[in-house]
C-alpha cells in the first residue's frame, strides 16, 4: 500500500464525520462507546455542536461530551459481532481519504465508524481489496497509521494504537520528499525537528531518515523554492512519511520560504556548495534562446567562464578539465554544443543542480576543482505534460507523464537546431546541425525499491560535402545510467548504479581523425542513518576506462600514419564518511575515499629522460598492468551554528584526478580534445584545499551574505612545451611539462531571495600562480584563467503580474595572455618575441544582459505559454578573446600577409565573439 | 580542403564574431641577442648568413649585426663569411659552394664578445611541382598550392618568387611588381596546419609573369621550427591557435633564429 501525505489539506486535523473540538479533549474522546442505538445521540451531538458554533469551544466540548456520555450509559450488548467483522468487503481506492474508505466499507456492510478526526491522518491512500474479511481489510488500512479498531455494538471505533514505549526508546521517521505536482523526488530538502532544533537533509534520491526518542514532534519540511510544510506526529513507533512539497511559483530566484529561523540556519549554512533549483533560472537572461548551465555558472562566485560563447569554466584556480559534470551520476566529458555556444545542460531538463567547489562528497568520483552534480527530471507521475520552446536557432520539445500512475513515469526531451536558413544559400553543400536527447524512465516497484534509467545523447555535426567527399567536424556525447534504489530498512538506504559514458571527436578529411574516451562504471552506495545527527555513508566504485588519444582511421590501404597508443585503465574506489552533530550547534563530516588506479595493456609507451628525449620503448601485452597508483583522499569539515542567522564552516580535503584533457590551445571553443590517463609519465593531479566560510542571514531585510576564503595547492599540473605537438604524436607525453599551482581567494555572495525584487551579487578576489618546470624560465606565472576581480550582479523584478524583467551584469579582470615584447625577421617573416609567459592581460570584460518574460496565459489556465525577449550584451561591448600582431588591413577585413615582399603595414587587432545579440523565444507547456 | 573548412568555420562559429583594429602598447623586452637567419643549400653559390637584432616596433626594421666573425665548418673544411658592403648584416661565403647531405655543418658567430654556434645536417629533396597557376578575377592569375600540408615522408618548404616587372607598361599601375610566397609540407596535422588557418592575403599577378619555384628539403628539427613559425605568424589569432611562445632555436648561447641546410630543386614557370 502506498501511503501519501495529502498535500492540499490544512496541517491541523479537521473532524468531518463529527464536528471538531479542541485537542485538549481528545483523550476523553477515546472513551467514546458505540452501540446500535447511538445514531440518535451522534446526530444530536452533531446538531448541537453545529448550532453552538457561534459559542466557545468549551461549550461545544462539554455539550459533546455530555451527549457521548449519555450514549455510553445507554449502551446495550451487541449481537453477533464476530460475524460482522467477517463480512467480506471490496475496496478500490485511489488517492482517497481514509474517511472516504470508511464510507465505502459502511456502504457495503451497514456498519458505521466512529472516531476523532484528530487521530485520522490527513493523508490519502491507494488500496485494492477484493472480498476480504472486514477485520483483515481494516487492519491493512489502519496499521500504517498506528491506528486500531474496536467493534462496539454495530459501530467500529477507530482509535490510536496503544503501545507501551520504553522511556528513552528511539524510533525512526523516514520516507521520500517529493514535488507534489509531479511526484518527483527532491534531493537536498531539509527536514527540521522543531523540538530539538536539529534536522537532516534528503539524499540524492529524496530519501531521508531521522531517529528520535518517542514523543510528540513537529516536523518542518522545506526545499529551495517550495513552500514549507509542517506536520505534527506522535512518535511511538517507526514512521514512514512521504512528504510532498508545493512549488512556490510566485517567487523568483533562490526562494526559500520558511517560517522557522532554524530551518534557515540549516539551509543557509552551506558553503562551498551551491544548490540551484533549475526552476528558478527561468527568468535569467538568455543567450540565443537558451539559458544553459554556463550562463548560470558565470554569475556565481569562484567560477570563471572562459569567454563569450564558451562552455569552458574554471573553479578556484583549477583548469578546465578539473570539473566533473555528472548527469544522473554518469560523467559528461564534453558539455558543449556548437563549439561551446550552447551547453548540453539546459535547466528545463534538470531537477536539481548541485555545484561543489570544495568539500566534495566522498561517494562521487571527483576531479580536483569542482563537481557539478545534475539530476534530471524523473517525469511527472501524475499527469502528462508537453512543453517546448522555439526560437530562430533552436527548438526543443519535452514529454513527460505517468506510465503507471504513482508507479512509473517517463521523461523525454529532444532538442534540435534549426539554423539551416542561416547557411542554406551560402553553403548549400554544408550539413550543420546539433541535437540532443534526454530520456528517463523510473519505476517504483514498491515502497522500498525503485529503478531509474537515464540517457543523454548529443551530437554536433559540421560537415560539408564536395564531390562526394565529406569533411568537417563531428562529435557525440553519451551518458547513461541504470540505478536501483533500495531501502533495506528505515535506516539503511542503498543505491546501485551501472553507468557508462563516451565521447568521441572526429575530424573528417580524406581520412578520419578520431579521439575517444569511454567509461563503464558500477557503484554501490549505502547511507546508514544510524541515529539522530549521525549518518554514515559507504560504498564501492569500479570503473573501466578506454582512451584513444587521437588516431587516423584509414579508409584506403597503403597509408602509414603514426599511431598513438590506446590505453585501458581501471579505477577502484572505496569510500566511507561520517556526518555527526556533536552538539546542537557543532557538527562535523569526516570521510575518506581510497582510490586505486591501474593502467593496462595492450599499449606502447615511451620513457623519457630529463630532456624529454626517448630512452626506451615499452610494449605491454593484453591486460598487462603497467602502472598503479593508490591514493587515500581524506575529507574533513566542521560546521558551527552560532544562532539561527549565523553559521561558519571550515573544510579540508585532498582530491586526486586521473584523467587529463590535453590541449595547448587557448581557444574558447571545444577543439581536438585528447584525453589521457595518469600513467608512467603523467602523475595523478592532486589538490589540497582548505576553505573557511561564514553565512549570515539578515531576516528583516531578507538578505543572505556568504563569505568564503580558500587556499588551494594543485600538484602535478599539466602544461606544455611551447608549440607542443599533441595531435597524432606517439610521443605526446614528451610534450608535457609538469608543475604546481597555488590558488587563493575570497568569495562574497549577497542574495535577496524573496519579494518582487530579488537577485544576487557575487564578487571574488583571487590569485592563481602556476610554476611549471621548463616553462617561463621555471618562474611562476598567472594562467589564462587568473582574474583577480570577478563581479556579477543578477536582478529579477516582477514588474507586473505577467511580466518579469531581469538583468545581469558581469565584470572581470582581463585574462592573462602572452604578448610580444619584440620582433625579429626570419626568412622574410616577422616573428614575435616573448619575454615571459602571460605577461599581459586582455582588456577587462564586462557585459550587460537584459530579459523580459511575458506570460501570455492566465495563471489558472492549463495551457501555459510565454514569450521571452532578451538582449545579450546590451551595450555591445567588444570583449576581446585574443589580440593579434600579424594582420594587415584588407578590404573590410584583416588578412595575414602572403607576399613577403609586400609593403602593407601590420596592425594590432583584437577578436571578439559576440556583440549585441537579441533573441526571442516562445515557450509553452500543456 | 583547407579552404572550405575555413569558410565553414567562418560561417558557423565566427558569424557573430568580429575583428577590429586596436591600439596595443608593446613594452619592449630584452632585445640584445642575435638572430641568425641562415639556410645553406646544395646549390653552388655564395651561401648567405644573415645576422640581426630584434626590434620593438611591430613594423620596425631588423637591426643588422655588423662586424661579426662568421664561419661555417663541414667537419673537414671551414669557410669564412664576409659581411656584404651593400647589405649590412648579410654575410656571404668567401667563394661559391654547395652543401651536401653527408656532412654536418657547424656555424660559429662571434659578435659583441659572445660566441653563438649551431650545427645542422641536410636531407635529400624529392622533386615535385607544388603549385598550379590558375585564373583569378580581372584577368589576373594566382597560385594554387597543390603540395599537401601534411606528408611526413616529404617534409618540404616551397618558395615561389613571382616577377612581372617585365610586363609593366601603361596598363599596369601597381608599383609592386614582384612577390615572394611560401608554402610548407609538414609532419603534423594540428590546428596550425590543416584546419582553421587565418584568412590570408591573395597575391594576384598578370599572365606572363615569371614564377621561380624552389622546393627545400627539411630535417625534422627544421620542420618543427617552421611549424612553430607558422603558428606564430600565419595562424596567430585563429580561434584554435595554440598558446604562444618563443620559437625553438638551434643557436646556442641565447641566440635566436635557425641555422639549416636544405637540398633544393627549382623550376621556372611562366603564367599563362
Amino acid at each position: 500500500m502506498e501511503v501519501k501525505r495529502n498535500l492540499n489539506s490544512n496541517l491541523l486535523p479537521v473532524i468531518k464525520t463529527i464536528p471538531s473540538f479542541p485537542a485538549t479533549k481528545a483523550r476523553r474522546h477515546k472513551e467514546t462507546r458505540s452501540f446500535n442505538s447511538r445514531n440518535f445521540f451522534l446526530i444530536s451531538a452533531f446538531w448541537l455542536v453545529q448550532h453552538t458554533g457561534q459559542h466557545s469551544s468549551f461549550i461545544r466540548s462539554v455539550t459533546f461530551i455530555i451527549i457521548l456520555a449519555c450514549s455510553g450509559l445507554s449502551s446495550v450488548p451487541a449481537f453477533g459481532q464476530e460475524n460482522i467483522l467477517a463480512k467480506p468487503v471490496s475496496i478500490d481506492a485511489r488517492d482517497e481519504q481514509l474517511e472516504k474508505v470508511f464510507g465505502m466499507i459502511s456502504a457495503q456492510t451497514g456498519i458505521h465508524f466512529s472516531y476523532n478526526s484528530r487521530i485520522i491522518p490527513d493523508t490519502v491512500i491507494t488500496l485494492k481489496v477484493m472480498q476480504k474479511p472486514m477485520d483483515e481489510a481494516l487492519r491493512t488500512i489502519l496499521q500504517p497509521f498506528r491506528l486500531e479498531f474496536e467493534l462496539v455494538g454495530n459501530q467500529i471505533v477507530i482509535k490510536k494504537h496503544k503501545q507501551k514505549t520504553v522511556p528513552g526508546q528511539s524510533f525512526t521517521i523516514s520516507g521520500f520528499i517529493r514535488d507534489k505536482a509531479t511526484s518527483e523526488s527532491l534531493p537536498g530538502a531539509t527536514v527540521m525537528i522543531a523540538q530539538s532544533g536539529t534536522g537532516t537533509m534528503s539524499n540524492s534520491y529524496g530519501y531521508y531518515s531521522v531517529t528520535l526518542p518517542g514523543g510528540d514532534y513537529t516536523l518542518h519540511y522545506s526545499f529551495v523554492g517550495f513552500e514549507t510544510q509542517q506536520t505534527h506526529i506522535r512518535l511511538e513507533n517507526d514512521l514512514t512519511i512521504n512528504q510532498s512539497m508545493v512549488f512556490n511559483s510566485k517567487q523568483l530566484g533562490e526562494v526559500i520560504v520558511t517560517t522557522d529561523p532554524r530551518i534557515e540556519a540549516i539551509e543557509k549554512s552551506q558553503t562551498s556548495r551551491i544548490n540551484v533549483n533549475p526552476k528558478n533560472l527561468v527568468f535569467m537572461p538568455e543567450f540565443a534562446g537558451e539559458i544553459g548551465l554556463n550562463r548560470c555558472l558565470q554569475t556565481l562566485p569562484g567560477i570563471k567562464t572562459h569567454s563569450d560563447g564558451s562552455s569552458f569554466f574554471f573553479v578556484r584556480g583549477g583548469n578546465k578539465d578539473q570539473n566533473l559534470i555528472l548527469i544522473d551520476e554518469a560523467p559528461v566529458f564534453n558539455p558543449s554544443h556548437l563549439f561551446g555556444y550552447y551547453s548540453v545542460i539546459i535547466p528545463e531538463v534538470a531537477k536539481n543542480i548541485s555545484i561543489y567547489k570544495a568539500d566534495m562528497p566522498v561517494e562521487k568520483d571527483s576531479r580536483i576543482s569542482s563537481l557539478i552534480d545534475i539530476q534530471t527530471r524523473d517525469g511527472n507521475m501524475n499527469r502528462y505534460e508537453v512543453n517546448g520552446m522555439l526560437n530562430p536557432l533552436i527548438y526543443r520539445v519535452s514529454l513527460e507523464g505517468p506510465i503507471r500512475r504513482e508507479k512509473a513515469s517517463v521523461y523525454a526531451s529532444f532538442r534540435h537546431s534549426n539554423f539551416r536558413w542561416l547557411y542554406r544559400t551560402a553553403a548549400p553543400n554544408s550539413d550543420l546541425y546539433l541535437y540532443d536527447f534526454n530520456g528517463k524512465l523510473n519505476y517504483t516497484l514498491n515502497p522500498n525499491n525503485r529503478i531509474f534509467y537515464s540517457i543523454y545523447y548529443g551530437k554536433d555535426n559540421f560537415t560539408n560535402n564536395v564531390n562526394n567527399e565529406t569533411g568537417g567536424i563531428r562529435w557525440t556525447n553519451l551518458a547513461s545510467s541504470l540505478r536501483w534504489n533500495h531501502v533495506f530498512s528505515k535506516k539503511l538506504f542503498s543505491n546501485l548504479t551501472l553507468f557508462g559514458s563516451s565521447y568521441n571527436y572526429a575530424l573528417l578529411t580524406k581520412v578520419k581523425w578520431l579521439s575517444e574516451i569511454s567509461s563503464l562504471n558500477l557503484n554501490y552506495d549505502f547511507t546508514y542513518f544510524r541515529k539522530q545527527g549521525l549518518t554514515l555513508k559507504m560504498g564501492i566504485n569500479q570503473s573501466l576506462y578506454t582512451f584513444n588519444p587521437g588516431n587516423l582511421e584509414l579508409e584506403e590501404p597503403g597509408y602509414v600514419f603514426p599511431v598513438v597508443s590506446k590505453i585501458k585503465s581501471s579505477l577502484t574506489a572505496l569510500y566511507f564518511s561520517r556526518e555527526q552533530n556533536l552538539t546542537r550547534k557543532l557538527s562535523y563530516s569526516a570521510g575518506i575515499r581510497l582510490s586505486l588506479w591501474s593502467d593496462q595493456g595492450p599499449s606502447t609507451l615511451y620513457a623519457f629522460d630529463t630532456n624529454y628525449l626517448v630512452t626506451d620503448t615499452l610494449v605491454y601485452g593484453e591486460n598487462e598492468s603497467f602502472k598503479t597508483y593508490v591514493n587515500p583522499d581524506p575529507r574533513l569539515s566542521l560546521k558551527y551554528l552560532f544562532d539561527s542567522t549565523l553559521s561558519a564552516k571550515i573544510s579540508f580535503g585532498i582530491y586526486h584526478q586521473y584523467l587529463n584533457l590535453l590541449s595547448n590551445s587557448l581557444s574558447p571553443f571545444t577543439s581536438f580534445e585528447l584525453w589521457l590517463p595518469a600513467g608512467p609519465n603523467i602523475k595523478p593531479q592532486r589538490s589540497d584545499q582548505v576553505a573557511v566560510g561564514i553565512v549570515r542571514y539578515f531576516r528583516k531585510i531578507n538578505f543572505e551574505v556568504t563569505a568564503e576564503a580558500y587556499y588551494k595547492i594543485l600538484r602535478n599540473q599539466v602544461d606544455y612545451e611551447p608549440h607542443s605537438n599533441l595531435l597524432l604524436n606517439p610521443l605526446i607525453e614528451g610534450e608535457l611539462r609538469f608543475g604546481t599551482a597555488k590558488a587563493l581567494g575570497i568569495e562574497f555572495l549577497v542574495r535577496r531571495t524573496q519579494g518582487r525584487l530579488s537577485g544576487w551579487i557575487s564578487y571574488t578576489i583571487s590569485k592563481v600562480r602556476l610554476k611549471i618546470e621548463g616553462v617561463n624560465h621555471n618562474e611562476a606565472f598567472p594562467p589564462f584563467y587568473d582574474r583577480p576581480h570577478d563581479l556579477s550582479v543578477f536582478v529579477s523584478y516582477n514588474a507586473w503580474k505577467k511580466v518579469n524583467l531581469s538583468a545581469n551584469w558581469i565584470y572581470y579582470t582581463g585574462s592573462a595572455i602572452t604578448t610580444p615584447t619584440g620582433f625579429y625577421d626570419f626568412n622574410g617573416s616577422t616573428v614575435p618575441l616573448y619575454s615571459n609567459k602571460n605577461n599581459d592581460r586582455l582588456p577587462d570584460y564586462h557585459r550587460l544582459d537584459i530579459a523580459l518574460t511575458w506570460t501570455l496565459n492566465k495563471p489558472e489556465r492549463k495551457f501555459q505559454h510565454s514569450l521571452a525577449f532578451g538582449i545579450y550584451n546590451f551595450y555591445n561591448r567588444h570583449n576581446a578573446v585574443s589580440v593579434n600582431f600579424n594582420k594587415m588591413e584588407g578590404e573590410n577585413r584583416f588578412l595575414v600577409p602572403a607576399n613577403l615582399y609586400g609593403t602593407d603595414l601590420v596592425v594590432t587587432t583584437q577578436t571578439y565573439l559576440l556583440g549585441i545579440m537579441p533573441s526571442i523565444t516562445y515557450k509553452f507547456k500543456i | 580542403m583547407k579552404g572550405w573548412l575555413f569558410k565553414l568555420v567562418l560561417l558557423i562559429i565566427l558569424l557573430p564574431s568580429c575583428e577590429e583594429k586596436t591600439n596595443w602598447e608593446i613594452v619592449p623586452g630584452d632585445l640584445k641577442t642575435v638572430v641568425v637567419d641562415a639556410i645553406l643549400t646544395n646549390e653552388v653559390k655564395q651561401q648567405t648568413v644573415k645576422l640581426s637584432k630584434p626590434f620593438g616596433n611591430i613594423n620596425g626594421e631588423s637591426i643588422p649585426v655588423s662586424g661579426a666573425v662568421v664561419t661555417v665548418s663541414n667537419g673537414t673544411a671551414e669557410m669564412n663569411f664576409a659581411e656584404s658592403p651593400e647589405n649590412p648584416g648579410t654575410y656571404l661565403g668567401e667563394e661559391p659552394a654547395g652543401a651536401s647531405i653527408d656532412k654536418t655543418y657547424t656555424l660559429t658567430v662571434q659578435t659583441g664578445g659572445k660566441v653563438y654556434s649551431s650545427s645542422t645536417g641536410m636531407v635529400p629533396v624529392i622533386a615535385s611541382m607544388p603549385l598550379q597557376v590558375i585564373a583569378a578575377d580581372n584577368n589576373l592569375r594566382k597560385v594554387n598550392w597543390t603540395a599537401p600540408g601534411y606528408n611526413p615522408d616529404d617534409l618540404a618548404m616551397y618558395e615561389v618568387r613571382i616577377s612581372w616587372s617585365h610586363l609593366v607598361d601603361s596598363t599596369l599601375t601597381d608599383t609592386l611588381t614582384e612577390a615572394r610566397m611560401m608554402h610548407y609540407t609538414l609532419n603534423t596535422i594540428d590546428v596550425s596546419h590543416i584546419v582553421f588557418p587565418q584568412e590570408k592575403e591573395e597575391v594576384l599577378f598578370p599572365a606572363g609573369s615569371i614564377l621561380i619555384v624552389r622546393k627545400y628539403s627539411l630535417t625534422e628539427d627544421f620542420a618543427a621550427y617552421l611549424r612553430a613559425l607558422l603558428a606564430e605568424t600565419e595562424w596567430q589569432g585563429s580561434l584554435f591557435e595554440d598558446a604562444r611562445g618563443n620559437l625553438p632555436t638551434n643557436i646556442s648561447n641565447g641566440g635566436l633564429g635557425y641555422f639549416s641546410a636544405c637540398s633544393v630543386v627549382a623550376d621556372t614557370v611562366v603564367a599563362e
